[in-house]
């Protein structure tokens, strides 16, 4: 369960890497624009981070939000790994070195990775909670000035603390000036809910403390917050307020401590940006605001839905090799090599074969004087690569026994002919894709290769790949039957799972 | 003995209890929630840390102070010179006195602050 979690924190955290890099772009692109409108963009990361969507669309900004799907951890077969990122040239790099690994590696190495997340979260909840005790140590002598406003000696920096009833800490030593500016900067913390969300910001950042661009964000986003609330109170005050309010920050430049420590309260950062920010601002041009919101919705709209995903969710490959073409073939295919003895096979109701063809290949019936029954089946159909044949599709029909047999042999009865022939026989049988009335699998076609002039019995054997696929329901099956070993495993695989019989 | 810097805060604490002392500790309690709105945990907290600075005792619930408040001050002023002026009262009093004349009643309280000392 741990290692599920991980697993999903992990692809939240690539999705969420994507978010931050393109809120950073934008972020650079408003650089002119106040602060107010960049801000609440930082919104999006934190949903992200957390949150897992379903809502998909084609505006969908992101190149993947599953990266790292499940079958790294439910399946034990290495061939059933992968990655997709979206981008076709890291996955292809990727997922062979992933199919090369152990099943007992990659077990052993996700728990331990898992477990060493565990630990870093925990300790970074249990540092944020121990400063918030030491805080509160500090806090122990204040005093009411009025509301919720509060006077303390031995800290060194203004501050809001809490979440449902926040309340403001001041430096006992302060003037009345001096207070004034900090009380209007603080409750505007307070309005904006910065208390919450500095929080909810520090929690994600515990569950993706391996993640340097979430460290970026949050710093960066702690920034972004206080020019904001730097901003909110410039526009309650004249322009030559500016100035003191920014002499002001300059005060509390010395002595001020990470954000980290006490995630609930805040103190001030970096002043000489803030105060750079300050004295440059002037209220925005109305078409400025209508930028940037109409910025904003765009951005929430990709970044917060997911791409669509092709039909086929279970063909993982389909993203990393090019562009596959669907064939659809039909059997019987043509009437030539019918004979009065398999007639009955001839006039079986027709079914459709729905295969995707590896990029390249393409379907195509045999020249008419080639058309006639072949080793593995009726009416044999050609996938071609350009002019050479890959392959031969065939079909045939099978009857049911009286006796009932599990389903895990049921494929002997199909296949029991090609199994059992004298100059080709299939063997090895691996299921790809099983239901109660279908299955596709793989096998392996051994045949004695022709040798001229040398007795039948002395020829060599070869082997070749093959791909049986039957429908219980109709009670045929296919065979496809390659020319040569080129075909990788995957390719293979992706055929056998994209096999469908249907009606003509 | 420990620094004579009390925040603003301790500081109208302090007030409080040299204005009641000797007082109860329940007492104080009460007076503290009324007046400063602290909860009991903390007024005992507030104390410890007094004592421990030496200005006041804590015996048996009955608070009382080991340094009036002209007496503190004194140790105050006294650690003021001592780190602003290397311990110099008359740099003291040219420093203070280049800003703000004396009036003629501060300068006669002073001579006799001076006679007085210099018979003892």
């Amino acid at each position: 369960m741990l290692d599920t979690l991980f697993l999903r924190i992990l692809n939240m955290s690539l999705t969420g890497s994507f978010v931050i890099l393109l809120v950073l772009l934008s972020r650079a692109l408003l650089y002119k624009a106040p602060k107010k409108y960049v801000y609440p963009v930082w919104g999006l990361v934190l949903l992200r981070l957390c949150a897992p969507f379903s809502l998909e669309s084609i505006f969908s900004l992101l190149p993947s939000t599953e990266v790292l799907p499940i079958e790294l951890l439910t399946s034990a077969n290495p061939s059933d790994w992968y990655i997709q990122s979206g981008f076709r040239t890291i996955d292809q790099a990727v997922n062979p070195l992933l199919q090369e690994t152990s099943p007992a590696a990659m077990t052993n190495h996700f728990s331990i990775l898992a477990w060493i997340w565990l630990a870093g979260t925990i300790g970074m909840l249990l540092y944020s909670l121990i400063s918030l005790i030491r805080l509160r140590w500090t806090l122990i002598g204040r005093v009411r000035l009025q509301d919720n406003i509060y006077l303390a000696d031995h800290i060194h920096s203004p501050f809001v603390l809490g979440i449902l009833r926040p309340k403001i800490y001041l430096p006992s030593s302060l003037n009345e000036t001096e207070q004034q500016y900090i009380l209007l900067h603080e409750k505007a913390h307070i309005r904006h809910l910065d208390p919450f969300f500095r929080a909810a910001a520090f929690i994600m950042l515990s569950f993706h403390w391996f993640n340097p661009l979430v460290w970026a964000a949050f710093w960066l986003s702690g920034r972004d917050m206080e020019m904001a609330c730097d901003e909110s109170v410039m526009q309650q005050m004249d322009t030559d307020i500016r100035r003191k309010y920014a002499q002001t920050l300059l005060q509390f430049a010395t002595g001020q401590k990470i954000t980290l420590a006490a995630p609930l309260a805040f103190g001030e950062s970096d002043t000489k940006v803030r105060i750079k920010n300050v004295l440059r601002y002037h209220k925005p041009h109305w078409w400025m605001i209508l930028a940037a919101v109409i910025l904003l919705l765009a951005l929430c709209i990709g970044l917060l839905t997911n791409p669509i995903r092709t039909d086929q969710h279970s063909q993982p490959f389909e993203s990393h090799f090019a562009d596959r073409t669907t064939a659809v073939l039909t059997f019987p295919a043509y009437q030539e090599g019918r004979t009065d003895y398999n007639s009955v096979i001839y006039d079986v109701e027709p079914f459709s074969l729905r295969i995707d063809l590896p990029a390249g290949w393409t379907a195509a019936l045999p020249p008419a004087e080639e058309r006639d029954t072949s080793a593995s089946g009726f009416t044999p159909v050609y996938l071609m690569e350009g002019s050479e044949v890959k392959a031969t599709v065939s079909f045939n029909t099978f009857q049911l026994y009286e006796e009932e047999v599990p389903l895990e042999d049921f494929y002997k009865v199909v296949y029991a002919q090609l199994r059992l022939g004298s100059l080709s026989r299939w063997d090895i049988y691996t299921p790809i894709v099983s239901t109660q009335t279908a299955e596709t699998a793989l096998s392996t076609v051994f045949y004695k290769e022709a040798v001229e002039g040398v007795d039948a019995a002395s020829w060599p054997e070869v082997s070749v790949p093959g791909i049986l696929s039957y429908d219980k329901d109709r009670l045929v099956y296919i065979a496809i039957q390659f020319a040569d070993d080129s075909l990788p495993l995957e390719e293979l695989r992706s055929m056998a799972k994209s096999i469908s019989l249907g009606d003509a | 003995m420990e620094d004579y810097k009390l925040g603003a805060m301790e500081t109208r604490f302090a007030e409080l209890i040299w204005a009641n002392a000797p007082i109860s500790s329940g007492e104080l309690v009460k007076l503290c929630q009324k007046e400063l709105e602290w909860k009991k945990s903390t007024t005992y907290t507030m104390l410890r840390r007094l004592c421990q600075r030496g200005i006041f005792q804590n015996q048996e619930g009955l608070v009382s102070p080991l340094l009036s408040q002209a007496e503190f001050h004194g140790l105050q002023s006294e650690k003021f010179i001592e780190e602003t002026f290397q311990g110099s009262l008359p740099a003291f009093l040219t420093a203070f006195t280049r800003r703000k004349k004396l009036t003629d009643q501060e300068i006669q309280a002073l001579e006799e602050l001076i006679r007085r000392k210099g018979e003892e």
